[in-house]
Order: structure tokens, then sequence, then C-alpha cells
């Protein structure tokens, strides 16, 4: 890993057809927000539960080299 | 040229039946469902009518929009005096009943008396006959649809039918249409049995007139095109309500283990991705909508076989016969919904009422020679079907488990016992208040007893770029809103939700189809009803329809002897997380849920200490005629 960026897995739970890598590298430095906003989810960020290493958390965290986002369907009821 | 709404009433004490057309203006002002059952209960009914007596009026009601050919309509509601809740019941179904009753002439049904010995009606294109039912009476759904449609020789009869649980007075039982879409919840499957009802049985040939069919068609074209490409869209076709298995445990808010733990070590085998890996074969819908989220089950193992026309489980189920108790094999699961299915009995109260007992038991509050010998614990799912069958037929332990929860707890000499999981004496769904105050609110305040299709599902309010405040701000909802509070801004949310859930289900509308929980925008469910009815219609003076019937209702339950104490949570709820990401936030905080509740009182215009609307508020909803009813 260069020494500028970061490596952040993901959990990919949305049960959409198309998949997000399982991994995906990003300048060190960047924030939860501004990375959801590259991802190509449907709608945008807020139409998912996003937690950050288990938990929920702020947009403007910054991530860590080895951070997991879980990406999950809003838990809308039914 | 839209249709004309017209009521039919069935008399079983006298076997007689009429027909009656309410005027345009009652149609417009109540819209359906609840809003036509509320007005004619309060007027025709004595306060603290015993449910399971003849007096008790059950209504099966659809809509001034229902029969036409739009997305997601395509619901039956039922009300009537709950024998679970001794207050105002309600419960709505999809699948293809309510547009065939349409479609033969009449959009509600009013069931008085008591049939002397078993019968089902049969109702098509304009004529009513009451046929003798005693040959069927004890049989499975399955069995009884095949037999009533050879006997009626059509094949596409519908019927909306009870089980052996109905029959039998089970207080938990439903009521079925096509064998795989209920009327849920409330115990009103025991009201139909104690008329000896068995089946209202409908077939319509005429299409059912819209004013703009045009406007209508385009609805559902979109809906089947750029609805189904929105998240809300995709997820429910693909997977149907099952995501929230996942979501739910990895958030570590999924009951588990009769809500003493909220991360169940059998998460996986319950998930949407395994399920669908083992038991499931292909999705279903309902009357002309696109969406198809329903699923079917098949299994043929050598411990199990699973009959596909009784559907397959959905998220409720799930939760409640696996992670409440613990029970983790899918194809039990199937098997078990299966059976429940086959009785007609409602699988949240069974799984909360079966959580119960294993806690009790494991507690040593109750011993095994109580559950006559069954080895009742959590994980141990061989007891699940046996226990099933007795509840059915009220043998040993299932003559009391048969009563739901809190007369279980009751006759066991436990009800103050912090375990027991109801409201109002309904138990309650798989979603934590906790994680999401708003849906306690709704568990809290619903006049039915604890439900989850009331409130707002908080966290899709959560942030302002979520579906919530992107898609539903027209109901005034501006700002994002903190699932976890119990403030002002979490009553108000609460508040236009609750008017806009129950405009949703008075018309018939099905919950899954409409934002933020589906894809269709709130202008366009508006436009449905103006392209059906050719009423100039406003979400404004729609939104004023469903509040009309919150009153109503708040007013049976008051002459029935609800009070402030009966709108109440669970005390678990108001514990702490023992795991998971919200572990340590403390439980609902208990003082701030009796303001919240206070000042939704206010907000409604009804006495902040009693709870009892106010007159001027009725006036102001044009329901001063039931304001003696107070
Ligand atoms: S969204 Fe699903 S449950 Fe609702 S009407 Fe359509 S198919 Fe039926």
């Amino acid at each position: 890993m260069s020494g500028h960026s970061v490596r952040i897995k993901i959990r990919d739970w949305r049960g959409t057809e198309e998949r997000m890598p399982p991994e995906m590298e990003m300048p060190s430095g960047t924030g939860l927000g501004d990375f959801l906003e590259t991802l190509p989810l449907a709608g945008g960020p807020g139409y998912y539960t996003i937690l950050l290493n288990g938990r929920p958390a702020e947009r403007k965290i910054t991530l860590q080299d080895g951070d997991e986002i879980t990406i999950l369907p809003l838990s809308v009821g039914g | 040229m839209a249709k004309k709404n017209r009521f039919l009433f069935i008399d079983l004490s006298r076997s007689k039946t009429w027909e009656e057309e309410p005027d345009g203006v009652f149609c417009r002002k109540f819209l359906g469902g609840r809003g036509w059952a509320l007005p004619y209960l309060l007027k025709n009914q004595k306060p603290k009518t015993d449910p399971l007596s003849p007096e008790n009026i059950l209504v099966v009601a659809t809509s001034v929009i229902s029969g036409a050919r739009g997305p997601a309509m395509p619901r039956v509601i039922v009300c009537a005096k709950s024998p679970l809740t001794g207050a105002f019941g309600e419960s709505e179904a999809g699948g293809y009943w309510a547009p065939e009753l349409n479609k033969a002439g009449f959009s509600a049904v009013f069931v008085l008396g008591k049939a002397p010995e078993p019968v089902y009606v049969w109702i098509k294109d304009g004529s009513v006959e009451i046929k003798k039912a005693s040959h069927l009476w004890g049989k499975e759904t399955g069995e009884t649809q095949a037999l009533i449609r050879n006997e009626l020789d059509d094949n596409r009869a519908r019927v909306l039918q009870i089980g052996p649980a109905g029959e039998n007075g089970v207080l938990y039982a439903n009521i079925v249409n096509e064998l795989a879409h209920f009327n849920g919840r409330n115990g009103l499957g025991a009201v139909m049995g104690s008329k000896h009802l068995k089946a209202l049985v409908v077939r319509g040939t005429k299409e059912v007139p819209v004013s703009k069919p045009e406007r209508v068609k385009e609805i559902n074209a979109w809906t089947a095109t750029e609805g189904l490409k929105k998240p809300a869209g995709e997820l429910l076709r693909r997977h149907g309500t099952l995501p929230l298995v996942r979501a739910f445990q990895e958030m570590g808010v999924l009951p588990t283990r009769n809500w003493t733990r909220s991360i169940f070590w059998g998460g996986e085998k319950i998930s949407a991705e395994n399920l669908h890996e083992t038991i499931y074969i292909e999705s279903k819908g309902c009357f002309a909508c696109p969406i198809r989220c329903k699923r079917r089950a098949e299994v043929n193992t050598d411990k199990y076989q699973v009959d596909p026309r009784f559907g397959g489980p959905e998220f409720e189920t799930v939760g409640a016969l696996g992670s409440i108790l613990e029970i983790a094999d899918p194809y039990l699961l199937a098997k078990a919904n299966e059976l429940c299915n086959r009785y007609a009995l409602d699988t949240i109260s069974l799984g909360m009422t079966v959580g119960w007992l294993m806690e009790a038991v494991e507690r040593g509050l109750v011993t095994p020679e109580e559950c006559d010998g069954l080895d009742v614990r959590f994980g141990n799912g061989d007891v699940l079907i046996p226990l099933i069958k007795k509840i059915v037929n009220r043998q040993g332990i299932g003559e009391k488990m048969a009563m739901g929860s809190k007369r279980l707890a009751r006759e066991m000499g436990l009800e103050e016992e912090e375990f027991l999981m109801e409201v109002k004496g309904q138990e309650v769904p798989l979603h934590d208040p906790r994680a999401k105050t708003g849906v306690g609110l709704g568990y809290a305040l619903a006049d039915y007893g604890a439900d989850h299709l009331v409130g707002p599902h908080d966290t899709v309010f959560a942030s302002a770029d979520g579906p919530g405040i992107k898609e539903a701000s027209g109901l005034g909802i501006f700002q994002a809103v903190d699932p976890l509070s119990l403030g002002p801004e979490k009553v108000r949310l609460f508040y236009y939700m609750d008017l806009y859930w129950r405009l949703i289900d008075m018309l018939g509308f099905c919950t899954f189809g409409f934002v933020p929980r589906g894809p269709i925008p709130l202008e366009m469910m508006v436009d449905l009803v103006r392209a059906i009815t050719g009423w100039p219609v406003s979400l404004w003076e729609l939104l004023k329809a469903g509040e009309r019937t919150i009153h109503l209702a708040r007013i049976f339950n008051m002459r029935e002897g609800l009070s402030v104490k009966d709108d109440r949570l669970p005390a678990r709820f108001f514990k702490d997380f023992e795991e998971g990401a919200l572990r340590g936030k403390g439980g609902i905080n208990k003082e701030q849920f009796e303001k919240a509740r206070e000042m939704r009182y206010g907000m409604m215009g009804w006495d902040p200490e009693t709870g009892r609307p106010l007159p001027e508020r009725l006036y102001e909803l044009d329901l001063g005629e039931f304001v003696d009813e107070l």
C-alpha cells in the first residue's frame, strides 16, 4: 500500500444486482461522507444504513487504513 | 365514469341479506376501510360487546378506489372489536379478493349476527347466497379453497376464509385469501369463526369503472419501470422484506431469545441470502401490482414437505419463529409458516407467545409438566410444530396458549413479570423501538395494539439525503430527525406519518408501494385517487380523512374502557441492549416517553392527561355527530 492512500473494506448487503468491490483504495484523509459519495449508491448514501467498523458513524469522520464499511438497506419495516 | 359504492349487509342470524348505497359525501369523507367501519360500529354496536358474541359486527371493506388496475392497491381491510385486545380491531391483506368484490358489484360487506350452523357466503356479480359449510368446518385452508371452487365449479372464485384456528376461537386466528395473503393481526379470524362464517367467496366479471383509466395505466407503467429502479422498489422485488434480518443483525437490534438478546447466533441461516438458497422458489405479487414482492417457499426433504401454494415466510415470521425462539433451521421455519397458513394463525403472536413460555420455563417459573412434558426451551425447534398443533386444537398447554401471551401469563400467575412483550394484549412485532423510537410510539399508541405499520420507521428520516426527507417532504417533514430522540420533532413526525399510514390503509393501498417505504411518490398516490374517483381531491383532504379515523377509533376504545394506561410499552424496552452497536444508549427513557405521549395527545387535540378527544377537535374534523359518544 502506498503511504498516501488507505484501503477500505466494503461489505455490500444492499441486495441489488450490481455489487460493490470488496475493497477500495482512497487517498488518506478521505472522510466517510466523501468516500460514500464516490460509490454508485442508487438514491445516494442516505438511502442505506452505513456502519463503520460495525457501528453508526458521523459522515465527517476520517477513514483509517483497514476500516470496514457495511452497507445495508434502511430498516423500513415490513 | 367512476364506480358506485354499494354496501352488502348479511345478517347471519336471520339468514337475510340486503344492499345499501352510501351517499357520495360519506364515501368521500371516509374513503373506505376503517373509515367506513368505525362510524357504523359507533352507531350500531353497544359498548362492551363481547367480541365473540353475535352482536360483534364484522366489516370486510375495500375503498372508493378498489378494483381499479393501479399498482399496490389490492387490499381488503377487516375491522371488528378485537377479541385479543378488547379494542377496535383492524387488519389489512393484499391478494386478489378486494378487487374481485368490486368486480362483483360491492365495496364492503357488513356481517351481523351468527349463523345457527357453519356457512359460507357466495357473492357473484351482484347476487348473494348463504350456503351450508358444515362439510368444510374443521378443514385446513388449502382443502377448503379447493372444495369450494369445485362445488361452485369456478376455479377463479376468490376465497377469503378462516382455518381451524378461527373455528376453535384461537385469539390470534387470522383470515386468508388465496392461501397466502393474510389479515394477520388482532384475532379477527376468531370473530369470523364465532359467527360460524367459514368463508366469503366472490366472483365478479365486470370491469370496475374508472374516471381516467389512461392515467391509472400510466402510473402502473411508471411503477413497473422507473419505480422498480428505485432502491425501495428493487429491494422489495428481489428480496421482499427479508433483508431486514441482516440489517438488524449487523446493527445488533435483531429481536432474539424473547428480546433478551439482539444478535442471533443463527442469523446467517435465516438471512435473505440463505433463505433464497434453501427454501424460496419464486416471487409472487398481488392484483395488478408490478412490484411482486411476495415469496413462495417449497421444501422436499425427508423431514419436511412444504407446499408453495401457502406462500413463504416474510421477515416478521422469520423473526418471530426464528430469532425470537432461537430456531435457525430454514426448512422448519418454512414448514411452521405453512402450517400456520393452513390453520390461519398469526405468526407474530404465535412466536411471541411461544417465546414467553420458553423464557418462563428457563426461569423455572413454569414446569415441563405444565407444558405437557414437552422440552420447551430456546433453540429446541422440535417443540414448535407440536405446540402449533396444540394451540390450534386447544389441547393441553395449547388451551392457555391459544389466548395469547397476556392471558397465558395471567393464567400462570405471571402477568406482572417483565418479560411479557405485548401492548393492549397484542404481541409486539419484530422492530426494536429502542433503535427506532417512532416505532415505539406506534406500538404504544396504535388503536389496535402493538403494530409496526403505524408510525415512522425512524431510520428513513435519519438524514437529510434519506428517502423520508427527500421523498415525503410533501407531508411537511423537512429536517432529519434522530432515530433515538423522543422530542417534539419526533412526536410531530409520528403524528404526520400516523395520518399518512391511516390514509394508505383505509384506501386499500399497500404500504410497500408508497414513499417512503416503497417507490410510488406522494403526488402519484393523490393522482391515483383523482383518476379513479374523478374527485378533485388534495393531499390535505385525504390526510384529514385519515385523521378522522384516529379520533373515531379513540372514541371507540374509550367507550370500551381503554385509557392512558393502555398506551404503554413493555418494560423490557426501557432497559439497555445487552449487545450490539446501540449498547450503552440506555434503552427508552421512560420520562421522555411519557412526555412524548402527552405531547402527542396535545397535538391531536386530546386532553393531555386523559387522552380524551376534545369536542372542538371533533367539530373541526366534521365529526360533530360523534361528540355525544364521549
Ligand atoms: S408491493 Fe408487494 S405486497 Fe404490496 S401490493 Fe405489490 S406485490 Fe402485493
